[in-house]
């Protein structure tokens, strides 16, 4: 049966947005059909900005940010809230495979910690402020500190299996969709910072190292992941404030 | 079966009536009708089971010794983390004959809408302000903060009008995960009231209708109203975070005076 074309997804992106980034690699490891609407950040069309003002939970002092998806009339905003309504919506999982909240409750509560933990953690303060702070004394300190937070990822990591995605049999969870895309990012921080974070610093964290593998390999993630080089260069930005 | 043996069956929550997280589950709990047992835990002087469940509980934060709400479902698996133990209840009691309807609504709109206030409400920085207002013995910094946090209050009263103009969120007395997150602080707005001497629950609210709105029809809530605590006992149980707050504030006082005395 063709779908209807309301039911079809309109995805408003970018390709360096790791914000953006999750609700992609959503789209793609659930196979959800989609066309991908380029949104520039720097000079905002107006289509980007008109949608976003119609998105449930655009933020009221901003006039455009990614991602946006369109689903049957209805705009919606916000990364993680994307992942979720998508997973929701196309729950269908001889079209569209598992879900990535699991079914058995406790996994789930697990995933929901994982994805609440990441964002409590101040993961992503480490990870611009690492990025746009040139001071190496400031820069060793806050090294000091993400890695305690790596550490208790590596041993959270463990809680259902010694190797691979968090959840047992390589599933992707919200948890991977969330944290991947800073993962990615890191390139930016290996080149400006120079800091050996993909072989180093991650061999001291080995549990996370072979989280970042699998997921380096899942053909969904593949379809999504950027050359370095456009990563580094497209950071370019956030260095240069340093 | 035994009467003994059925207890053993039931979910425990782990939990203190003074505090607002673990409101959030007891709520969940009481919304959905989910027979529960409640063992209430010294949050003070921290019991042995309270501290040995909570080590074991999944969730739990690797830099304490014991936290509320835990959560002891009937299959013995031990949650932790207000939030996600209120998932996981609107999750496994799922059947609405017997719960109700779930918190996380059915439609796609409708749920990702109060995913989206979860998330803002957590975001929003509400309970830096809460507990800053609290604490803040400074009365300029106080009406400064104040004066910020009340655009969060705006923001909060424009984002209620999404579904409807008056009631819950979605709407009349429909329930949803987000007010279940939210509301616990709203009950203990009295605490800020008696002590910053803000007159939150009147003059404030008014300049709010549509979050008044959803205060009162949560206050009219059979659940809300089963474990809604006294005033009395807020204010009490809130004391020592003020004299907190008066000891930081004596403290910048005496550094000042020092620092102007360096001065002459």
């Amino acid at each position: 049966m063709a779908e209807a074309k309301e039911d079809q997804i309109k995805f408003y992106s970018n390709k360096i947005c790791p914000f953006g980034m999750r609700a992609w690699l959503t789209l793609e490891v659930k196979k959800i059909p989609y066309e991908f609407i380029h949104c520039d950040l720097k000079d905002k069309q107006d289509f980007f900005k008109e949608a976003y003002a119609k998105a449930l939970g655009h933020a009221e002092d901003n006039a455009g940010k990614v991602p946006i998806i369109l689903h049957k009339g209805k705009y919606i905003a916000e990364s993680s809230i994307v992942a979720r309504y998508l997973d929701y919506v196309f729950s269908d999982e001889d079209k569209y495979g598992p879900s990535i909240l699991p079914k058995d409750a406790f996994q789930r509560a697990a995933v929901e910690i994982m994805v609440a933990w990441f964002g409590d953690s101040g993961w992503l303060k480490f990870h611009y402020g690492i990025l746009m702070n040139a001071n190496p004394d400031d820069q060793a300190k806050s090294v000091v500190d993400w890695k305690k937070k790596w550490k208790t990822l590596n041993d959270r990591l463990g809680e259902f299996c010694d190797k691979g995605t968090y959840l047992p049999n390589n599933q992707v969870s919200l948890f991977e969709i969330c944290a991947f895309p800073f993962f990615e990012r890191l390139c930016t921080l290996e080149h400006y910072c120079k800091l050996e974070i993909y072989s180093k610093w991650m061999d001291e964290f080995p549990r996370v190292k072979s989280w970042y593998e699998a997921l380096l390999e899942n053909e969904g993630f593949k379809k999504c992941l950027s050359k370095q080089e456009f990563l580094i260069d497209g950071y370019k930005g956030y260095r240069e404030k340093a | 079966m035994a009467e003994a043996e059925q207890k053993e069956q039931k979910l425990k929550l782990y939990a203190n009536p003074i505090c607002p997280f673990a409101q959030r589950a007891w709520l969940a709990l009481e919304i959905k009708k989910v027979p529960y047992e409640y063992v209430y835990c010294d949050l003070k002087n921290k019991q042995d089971f309270f501290t040995e469940t909570y080590q074991k509980a999944l969730g739990a934060a690797e830099g304490s010794d014991g936290k509320v709400p835990i959560i002891k479902a009937t299959d013995g698996k031990i949650i932790t983390e207000s939030t996600i133990v209120a998932r996981y209840v609107d999750y496994v009691y799922s059947d609405e004959t017997k719960y109700g309807p779930p918190l996380l609504p059915k439609d796609a709109f409708e749920r990702a809408a109060v995913e989206i206030m979860i998330d803002w409400f957590g975001d929003s920085g509400w309970l830096r302000f809460h507990y800053g207002t609290l604490m803040q013995c400074d009365k300029e910094k106080a009406d400064a903060s104040v004066v910020d946090w009340k655009k969060k209050w705006g923001l909060l009263n424009e984002r209620l009008k999404q579904f409807s103009d008056k009631g819950l969120y979605l709407g009349d007395n429909k329930v949803s995960l987000f007010d279940i997150v939210a509301y616990p602080f709203f009950e203990r707005l009295i605490t800020i009231q008696h002590y910053a001497k803000y007159e939150i629950l009147d003059k404030w609210m008014e300049e709010f209708p549509r979050v008044k709105s959803w205060y009162n029809t949560m206050q009219e809530l059979e659940a809300v109203k089963k474990i809604k605590q006294k005033d009395e006992f807020f204010i009490n149980g809130y004391k020592s975070y003020r004299e907190r707050g008066e000891a930081a504030y004596k403290k910048e006082q005496e550094q000042k005076a020092a620092a102007a005395k360096d001065d002459k």
